[in-house]
């Protein structure tokens, strides 16, 4: 099976609970929200393979490398 | 032996007076005093740091007449002493660090211990509290005036001066009324409206219609001829931007954010121009001399935090301080200007924990960052003019507009818009 590549978009106010190589698993909440928002999670399983700031949006760009 | 006599004083004198005059003149006329800055985050030669650390002289017992609002996005407190420290060592200091009253704020929104821009700008904006996201409206969506609109209902003339979008959440909150952050558009139709007197920033794309290339709009609407309609002068270059001399100037030098190089003007040349204008407009309101607002956003320090970058946070605040010292300059012989400088909120967690190695770009400071999102940490505040005294002591973000409007007559505030 071929490695496919998931990116996800989060508001970057908020702590990210992960960083460039971790490995995560799907609905693994990646991000901490303090308050009454829901965290976003990982669409898919696989490792974190990038994190960019986004500022027109002010987004977190994050790239998870899935696994086969 | 002395060479003076009774009788070759007079002349003298009178020579030293003019040149004086001539030399006062001069340095009020020149336009953009401050170098433009190169891309290099390891080139701060733009920079020039203060000539000593002593504070700057506390003003007292003057009515206020005009406020700037000095914000830089994201910036902590020891985001400030970084730079400090980077350009003159351990006990180093930034213009910012030189004014002479200095408070903290909190910065907490409705719905977060930790806001980002939206809610953070309304704070200091319309005093009150607003969730993450929202603009210039409290979390059921009624509407509160900021304090430019305040202002300006006063007669005084008002400006927004940026490096982000003009549209992005910081300025949007000074000049506009959304549900999201996100409707930059939008914005950039509420901003002209507003008919706020100077709009310095980048972000084209969101005033030109979907048909021209590099458009960020989804419909015709074209801002850039709604803003010609209203009286607006339009510049997009340096060149343009020393030119003008309206009572309403739209300067965008960018279709995005801008590059904070040359030769794009930088936020300290804005600045200086964006003061020049205000004074001219309030000289020339029907209401008579009734002074100016102005907001300026060192918005990318932020940026560049979100990202843990520590040569690009500490560029970005040395461009903030070199338009901080540009306020500071006038407000100092003016006599009746309050500069007030603090942010939104800080970003990165900043630490400096001395020999780190965290940072492999630049070891010797020592800086480690506890996220890439922003934190809950309280921030700094530094005042200089008239009023100053007022923004000593813990705070809320909310408290600044109202003291602000206490300090300009203006009541009741926060009030509903109408």
């Amino acid at each position: 099976m071929k490695k496919g590549r998931t990116i996800l978009r989060v508001d970057a106010t908020c702590h990210l609970r992960v960083q460039a190589g971790d490995a995560v698993r799907q609905g693994q909440k990646i991000q901490e929200v303090p308050d009454t928002g829901e965290p976003p999670v990982a669409p898919v399983s696989g490792t974190i393979e990038s994190i960019q700031f986004d500022p027109a949006n002010h987004e977190f760009i994050i790239a998870i490398a899935s696994e086969p | 032996m002395s060479r003076s006599t009774g009788g070759s004083s007079f002349p003298s004198l009178f020579l030293c007076i003019t040149l004086l005059f001539f030399v006062t003149n001069l340095a009020t006329a020149t336009n953009f005093n401050y170098e433009t800055a190169k891309a290099d985050p390891n080139d701060l030669s733009f920079y020039q740091p203060p000539m000593t650390t002593e504070p700057y002289p506390l003003t007292s017992g003057t009515k206020v007449r005009n406020v700037i609002v000095c914000i830089g996005d994201g910036m902590g407190i020891n985001t400030v002493t970084l730079a400090g420290m980077k350009i003159g060592g351990p006990g180093g200091k930034l213009h910012i660090d030189r004014l002479p009253v200095t408070g903290l704020a909190r910065t907490y929104s409705a719905n977060s211990l930790v806001t980002d821009s939206a809610a953070g700008g309304t704070a200091l904006a319309c005093g009150i509290k607003t969730n993450s996201g929202m603009i210039g409206m409290v979390p059921d969506e009624k509407e509160y005036c900021t304090i430019l609109e305040a202002a300006q209902a006063q007669g005084m003339a008002t400006g927004l001066v940026v490096t982000c979008t003009m549209s992005h959440a910081t300025p949007a909150s000074f000049g506009s009324h959304v549900k999201s952050r996100k409707s930059e558009p939008l914005i950039a139709e509420q901003l002209i409206a507003n008919r706020i007197n100077v709009l310095f920033g980048g972000g084209r794309k969101y005033f030109l219609p979907q048909s021209v290339p590099g458009s960020g709009r989804k419909d015709d609407i074209d801002v850039l001829a709604q803003a010609r309609e209203a009286g607006y002068i339009y510049v997009e270059t340096s060149s343009e931007l020393r030119a003008a001399h309206d009572s309403h100037v739209l300067g965008l030098f960018q279709l995005d954010a801008l590059r904070t190089a040359g030769p794009e003007p930088t936020l300290a040349q804005m600045t200086q121009k964006a003061i020049r204008l205000l004074r001219h407009a309030s000289r020339e309101s029907a209401t008579g001399k009734r002074g100016f607002f102005l907001m300026v956003e060192g918005s990318q320090i932020d940026w560049e935090c979100h990202s843990n970058k520590t040569k690009g946070a500490i560029r970005q605040t040395l461009l903030f301080d070199q338009a901080v010292e540009a306020a500071v300059d006038f407000a100092l012989k003016d006599g009746r200007t309050l500069v007030l400088v603090t942010t939104d909120h800080e970003t990165g967690g900043m630490a400096l924990v001395g020999g780190g190695d965290e940072d492999k770009a630049d070891p010797e400071l020592g800086v480690r960052w506890s996220t890439k999102g922003h934190s809950g940490a309280p921030v700094g505040i530094w005042a200089l003019g008239p009023g100053a005294t007022r923004f000593t002591g813990v705070q809320d973000n909310t408290d600044v507009p109202r003291k602000i409007a206490q300090l300009l007559g203006i009541r009741p505030f926060p009030q509903r818009r109408k």
